[in-house]
């Protein structure tokens, strides 16, 4: 077999029993792997209905043909379950170097079952594997617990995926940490590895795989880091990484700050972006095999925080724990992104949560006597650590927010829900989404909940002219921001693309998602070279829209419809209220419209938003539209 | 005096890139451990390539206890190290000796190897997307420090 190691490792942790299986031809095939395989899996073996932190709950590793080639942005490992913070699917990808080695020690698939009765952690050394103690590092901050291991395992070079004490205090949105600040964060992955007990997977690997064409494959790639390196935002992107969008967001009028309740012209900002950021910076660091190297190591050399150091410093961290909290003090911020890191929870969503509890205590929906005295003030960087603390350690009013900013407002009352933006409890990210028609109908169906990275139209930052749009997309309007036309081929355009990098196992920093020309044709020749398998196409793009169908039948099955897929709080209520975009709103209609088009392009029911039996048949998936029709969601 | 490697850690963003390119050209898979070249963090908290310097006077060579015809060997004419699995012992006593890391154990064999420069045009120095690993003429190396401003 080439590409594939060709097993499946199938670990219980109830009854600690340990499987190998053979990886069926039809599943890859018709999956390939990462996410795609893991939804297919989850799908398959996760019933609807059940507690994300029983042990009915799994968890699923997954790598691809192209994880551990290193030619390509091959660094990433993708981690699936039922997600404890949106009781929806779950799943977050993350870079560093723990994919490649989980395949080299020859698995494609890592599936964790049940849940341990005291601390343990997992041992993966080739082929052997073990169930270990983890009374020692329970409790430990994930560094500490790397060091730990390392000592114990006896080498320092093998990889270890960690939850801290943010996954074992059940946080739902605990993170799960790869290498140095490397994060599974969204969708709470850590806090299903808190609920079993399972407080690490060690790897190392040294099996090795084959591909089937080794010279067509290295002259592919070889194209791609060409394309990639001659891309428009490589110059900044390999300088500055994400960072560069606290920049761009803010000089388009499309930045905020405060919970999002202020927009565009943010004078404070003005000094908190990619320029003033990057002098706390002290080298570039790459993900396995990326030629991008878009993270970095920090040093804070002055203030009340000179000293602290650190890794992987994204935007989202940035945006989350700084303008969105009142903050724009970058080493606070700095210190605010080794805690998350340190204690495993999401940096994202932790910073949007405790957005919504300062605008709460702003408008006095909750006071300081629910904070314990904390004064959640815009700016109080101390108040704001304080709170992120008892957050993670489920004290007092943090214990409340560990369950997210949605339940959280649930649990409160007072309408406070009328203050958090979210799509089926996934946050949204730190920009404006009104002003952006295509990501809102992005985040309104993504199978994640809110989420730029399952298909924002790019092209909406960089509109194009009205000719190319109706050339690609089909409508002259299709790639203008404020325009409701033609956006469910846009979508599903980027949906195709983002959802491959993912069932890949690449960055989409070097997918057509981020400018850089590769497109599913040029993904399925890599493929093709890597596997000896012929990937064309029209083959990709029904790969791609059996994983979307897999995983919204898994939303389905689980009760959700049409009436879910639209944003909930400020973003669909309020007009933006100042700069360039001024008065403009997301309007229910405008989403009504969007989402028509997007159904029909996808073959979904209009009414129901459920896929139809001809669509889901049409690629193979008779037994996902028996199961649907069984439920008498389909007729 | 033909080319010689040089590794510049200052530049280094472990992507290890270069070990699989080593990997695949030498094994013809893609595996860190059949890779002559590694990334190591240094004593600064760098990444750095390690990479064999083909030494005038090579330690590795020096170390090697077998009597006779040796299993490592510098070619005067190439400037390039050999090893060989001919005549081997498996002592690692030039493992030990390396000063810079570069003699690598298979794991699965128990043989020593590194580094052949591909027979002159090395694998790991097209690959390195950042040029933390060049391949240079050795009249220019007196240069070279100055691409570490670039």
């Amino acid at each position: 077999m080439y590409g594939w190691a060709g097993t499946l490792l199938r670990i219980n942790l109830t009854d600690r029993k340990i499987q190998k299986e053979e990886y069926p031809k039809a599943l890859r095939h018709s999956f390939i792997g990462g996410r795609g395989v893991n939804s297919r899996l989850l799908y398959d073996e996760v019933k609807p209905g059940i507690d994300p932190l029983g042990p009915e709950n799994k968890l699923f590793f997954g790598t691809s043909p192209l994880t551990g080639t290193g030619m390509v942005t091959s660094g990433r490992i993708h981690v699936t379950a039922k997600s404890p913070l949106t009781g929806i699917l779950g799943d977050s990808n993350a870079g560093g170097h723990f994919g490649p080695e989980m395949k080299w020690a020859g698995y494609d698939h890592v599936i964790i079952e049940g849940a341990a009765d005291k601390p343990v952690y997992l041992w993966i050394d080739d082929d052997q594997v073990e169930i270990r103690d983890a009374g020692h590092v329970w409790g430990k901050v994930v560094s500490e617990t790397y060091g730990i291991l390392w000592d114990e395992l006896g080498d320092p070079r093998i990889r270890i995926a960690a939850i801290g004490p943010g996954g074992e205090n059940l946080v739902r949105f605990a993170s799960l940490m790869t290498d140095y600040g490397n994060a599974c964060g969204k969708t709470g992955m850590g806090t299903v590895m808190g609920a079993k007990n399972l407080k690490a997977v060690a790897v190392r690997g040294t099996k090795g795989f084959r591909v089937a064409d080794p010279e067509r494959f290295k002259a592919i790639a070889r194209e791609w880091t060409r394309k990639i390196k001659k891309g428009p935002g490589y110059e900044s992107f390999s300088k500055v990484g994400t960072l560069m969008y606290l920049t761009q967001y803010h000089s388009q009028g499309r930045s905020v700050a405060r919970n999002a309740q202020v927009t565009a012209d943010i004078d404070y900002i003005d000094n908190y972006g990619a320029k003033s950021m990057m002098k706390h910076m002290t080298r570039s660091v790459a993900c396995f095999g990326c030629p991008i190297h878009c993270k970095h190591e920090f040093k804070v050399k002055k203030g009340p925080y000179a000293g602290e150091e650190g890794h992987g410093t994204e935007f989202c961290i940035m945006s989350a724990h700084g303008p969105a909290c009142g903050n724009t003090d970058e080493a606070a911020v700095l210190k605010i992104n080794n805690i998350c890191n340190e204690y495993g929870i999401c940096g994202d969503t932790s910073g949007i949560t405790l957005a919504a509890a300062f605008e709460w205590y702003q408008r006095g929906i909750i006071t300081k006597e629910d904070t314990e005295g904390i004064p959640l003030e815009w700016g109080n960087v101390e108040a704001q650590i304080e709170m992120l603390m008892k957050t993670i350690q489920r004290e007092g009013f943090g214990d409340l927010l560990a369950d997210g900013s949605a339940i959280a407002a649930e649990k409160i009352g007072k309408g406070a829900e009328k203050y958090i933006s979210h799509t089926k409890g996934g946050d949204i990210d730190q920009v404006d989404i009104r002003t952006l028609k295509g990501c809102a109908l992005s985040d309104a169906v993504s199978s994640r909940g809110g989420d730029p990275q399952r298909g924002w139209p790019g092209v909406e930052f960089y509109p194009m002219k009205p000719e190319q749009a109706k050339k690609l997309f089909g409508n002259e309007n299709a790639a203008d921001p404020r325009s409701y036309e033609g956006k469910g081929v846009l979508v599903d355009f980027y949906t195709s693309i983002c959802t491959m990098c993912d069932a890949l196992g690449i960055c989409k920093f070097s997918s057509a998602w981020f400018s850089t020309p590769i497109y599913l044709r040029q993904m399925g020749e890599l493929i093709t070279a890597a596997t000896g398998v012929d990937f064309d196409e029209r083959r990709m793009g029904e790969i791609a829209a059996r994983i979307n169908n897999v995983e919204r039948a898994y939303l389905v099955r689980e009760g959700i419809t049409r009436k879910d897929d639209t944003l909930h709080g400020r973003a669909m209520e309020e007009p933006v209220p100042s700069g360039p975009y001024k008065g403009e709103r997301l309007e229910q209609e405008g989403m009504d419209r969007m989402l028509d088009d997007y159904y029909r392009v996808v073959g979904w029911d209009k009414k129901t938003g459920v896929p139809t039996r001809k669509t889901l048949e049409h690629l193979g998936l008779q037994d996902v539209a028996d199961e649907l029709a069984s439920m008498g969601k389909i007729p | 005096m033909p080319k010689k490697l040089l590794s510049k850690p200052a530049l280094c963003v472990n992507c290890r890139t270069c070990e699989m390119a080593c990997s695949l050209e030498k094994s013809g898979m893609f595996n860190p451990v059949k890779a002559r070249i590694w990334i190591q963090k240094n004593k600064k908290g760098l990444d750095a390539p390690m990479i064999c310097r083909h030494c005038l006077v090579p330690p590795c060579e020096k170390a090697c206890p077998v009597e006779g015809e040796k299993p490592i060997w510098r070619d005067k004419k190439t400037g390039i190290v050999h090893v060989s699995t001919k005549n081997c012992i498996g002592c690692y006593e030039c493992v030990s000796a390396c000063p810079f890391g570069a003699m690598r154990i298979d794991p699965h064999t128990g043989q020593v190897a590194k580094c052949d420069l591909c027979d002159g045009d090395p694998e790991c120095a097209k690959w390195c997307p950042t040029g933390a690993i060049q391949y240079v003429d050795t009249k220019a190396i007196g240069t070279v420090s100055s691409i570490d401003k670039v």
